[in-house]
């Protein structure tokens, strides 16, 4: 009952701050300099056809109408055409999205796993040689920014050892599987279709590598000093007292409430990595939304510009809502906690 | 290692005269500082970057680099004792244009700070001394949704309808990162302002400006500058990354990012042009972020 009443505030303010971060998405797309319509049409185009397009897109009409407009079409699915490409938006980003998707998923798959074995690890072996060099290992690889990474890969991987592809989401000539999630590495394994799914899975690893390998250090960082935090606490005393196996301890007793912190971040964490696909797709050449996002900023397309940014606001404040969830099932005193103070 | 320490200092202040304190504590600090080695390599990469990017017209080899310069006859030269870092596509010498973009670098994180953090923690004042008002509410719901959106990707936006230049790419970046100090101060200051001696300041018909900023203010400074610490790493980070899709320091004035992505399109045979101001962005993360955990450690021990 307290869960789902905390629950429920949250999930008020999270539309409450959708609907405040598209009013402030859409004016700023609206105050872009220029005629976008021209710009769309071309300089050659005739008068009476801007006009007509301009009275289409109610770019005349105070703006708070506009915006009425574009949220009745938001809401039905529609988010109107590209001005670059004259393609319908909504299908474009359905186009596009599952390839973020993928990648972002694989990456925190990435994240979560090597994060904790390394935190693990590195707590198990505390203020070893190991540790150490582990710690300075990560102060570098967190200090390296996405982007500097995944060219260092195509470097690396596109020129002298060509072992991974560094291109785009499949090799040349092998046809992609039949549409169902738009996930190439799930779809092939639903229809069986093992060589796409082994070459879809080699062009993922470089781009989530490179798009993780921040967060996993830091993560790693966190449950370490989370575990170390929490080795000196009775229960894990109490535990050893019984004769529980270290293992046990070490893995189910101790990296529980470890996790938490890890976890709170990870959900943030989660949602940088859509923001830092940004420049990772633009070098691997992946068609995601994000590529497409930055395209459409760059082109100052004015009506892709909102449909991305809201598309992916709603995505983080439904990662950030589960990541309570979890948080809430993790901890019991955070779900006591709730009850009484909310 | 603090019991050893402490006797010396607490018979020291007894002793000395008002003014030495302060220098007792800045070495007191400085020894906690010191400790961890990796703060000491932080901050030595941070003032071997500042001093640099500081004296580059007298420091660099060739100063002309960095601007509107051609030398077809040197381009594409590979690392030598000429050229540190080889030279461009236009023959411009790549060790002297990162040095020069240190400059942008270090003053984008300077001024995204001073214009992102005063305004943050201002904010955050306001709504934690009006805490469950309808201030509170609003200055942290507008907070909320600027904090709903990644940095970079509020940047991005911001950055494409402004000119693209370097004052545009910080005020688009100091558009999202003041919520971040808002939440903090706004943290501190709703617990502080309980403590009694807000209570009894305002009993003594303090103004309320002189309670926010003289007695709240002074007691959530230490997690702001360890936040501003902490920052300076990441404000280069994106800097860099609007740069790189060109939303940053126009040609011909270097800037780091710009010259990856430039580098990176003649990538295998030239190297050296994507290679190095990518290390060099790393050494200034790097540097930053080892300095700031030197520093945070040495501000939260401070105030425990």
């Amino acid at each position: 009952m307290s869960l789902s009443s905390f629950l429920l505030k949250r999930l008020l303010l999270s539309i409450f701050v959708i609907f405040g971060l598209s009013i402030f998405i859409f004016v700023i797309a609206r105050v872009i300099p220029g005629d976008p319509v021209r710009f769309s049409l071309g300089a050659r185009a005739p008068e009476e056809v801007v006009q007509r397009l301009r009275q289409e897109m109610h770019l005349d009409d105070p703006l708070w109408e506009q915006y009425y407009y574009w949220v009745r079409g938001v809401f039905s699915g529609d988010f109107g055409f590209s001005l670059d490409t004259h393609r319908e938006i909504s299908k474009d980003i359905k186009e596009y999205f599952p390839a973020t998707m993928e990648m972002a998923i694989f990456s925190f798959v990435l994240m979560v796993v090597f994060s904790t074995l390394l935190g693990t690890f590195t707590a198990q072996h505390k203020d070893t040689g190991v540790d150490n060099l582990i710690r300075i290992l990560s102060y570098f690889g967190i200090a390296i920014p996405a982007f500097v990474a995944a060219i260092f890969f195509v470097l690396l991987f596109g020129y002298y050892w060509t072992v991974l592809p560094v291109f785009g989401r499949l090799s040349p000539g092998i046809i992609p599987p039949a549409k169902i999630t738009g996930l190439l590495t799930l779809d092939s394994l639903i229809q069986g279709n093992y060589v796409v799914l082994w070459d879809a899975f080699k062009h993922l690893i470089l781009p989530s590598v490179a798009l993780s390998l921040a967060y996993l250090f830091q993560e790693a960082r966190i449950t370490r000093s989370s575990m170390v935090d929490n080795m000196h606490k009775e229960f894990i005393y109490a535990e050893r007292g019984y004769g529980i196996p270290e293992r046990v301890i070490m893995f189910k007793y101790l990296l529980k409430p470890s996790l938490i912190p890890t976890v709170s971040m990870m959900g943030l964490d989660f949602s940088h990595l859509f923001a830092n696909a940004f420049l990772v797709e633009l070098i691997f050449n992946w068609p995601g939304l994000s590529r497409y996002g930055t395209n459409a900023m760059m082109s100052k397309d004015l009506n892709v510009i909102p449909a991305v940014v809201i598309i992916l606001g709603i995505l983080l404040v439904v990662i950030n809502i589960t990541v309570d969830i979890i948080v809430a099932f993790l901890d019991p005193r955070i779900r006591l906690s709730t009850s009484q103070g909310i | 290692m603090m019991s050893l320490n402490q006797p010396n200092n607490s018979i020291a202040i007894g002793l000395a005269k008002p003014k030495s304190i302060f220098w007792l504590s800045l070495r007191k600090n400085w020894y906690k500082f010191s400790r961890n080695r990796l703060s000491i390599v932080g901050l030595m990469i941070v003032a071997v970057i500042t001093i640099t990017a500081i004296f580059a017209p007298w420091i660099v080899p060739y100063p002309e680099h960095a601007s509107a310069f051609v030398d077809f006859g040197n381009a594409g030269q590979p690392p030598s004792l000429q050229y540190f870092c080889g030279t461009d596509v236009i023959g411009r010498d790549i060790f002297s244009r990162m040095i020069f973009a240190f400059r942008g670098a270090l003053i984008m994180a300077v001024v995204v700070l001073v214009i992102a953090v005063p305004l943050g923690v201002f904010l955050g004042l306001i709504a934690g001394y009006f805490h469950k008002t309808w201030i509170d509410n609003l200055i942290m719901r507008i907070t909320d949704i600027f904090l709903s959106i990644p940095t970079l990707i509020l940047a991005l936006a911001i950055a494409v309808v402004l000119k693209p230049n370097l004052m545009n790419a910080m005020i688009a970046i100091s558009f999202g990162w003041w919520s971040w100090y808002t939440r903090v101060a706004y943290g501190m200051a709703s617990s502080v302002k309980n403590e009694y001696f807000v209570i009894e300041a305002d009993l003594m018909g303090a103004s309320k400006f002189h309670i926010i900023f003289r007695e709240i203010l002074p007691n959530c400074l230490s997690p702001i500058f360890t936040k501003m610490a902490l920052d300076v790493g990441w404000v280069i980070l994106i800097g860099a990354s609007l740069s790189f899709i060109g939303l940053g320091e126009q040609p011909p004035t270097p800037a780091l990012g710009q010259m990856v992505s430039d580098g990176a399109k003649y990538l295998p045979s030239f190297w050296w042009m994507a290679v190095f101001p990518a290390l060099a962005i790393v050494l200034a993360i790097l540097g930053f972020n080892l300095m700031g955990d030197g520093l945070r450690d040495m501000l939260e021990t401070g105030a425990g």
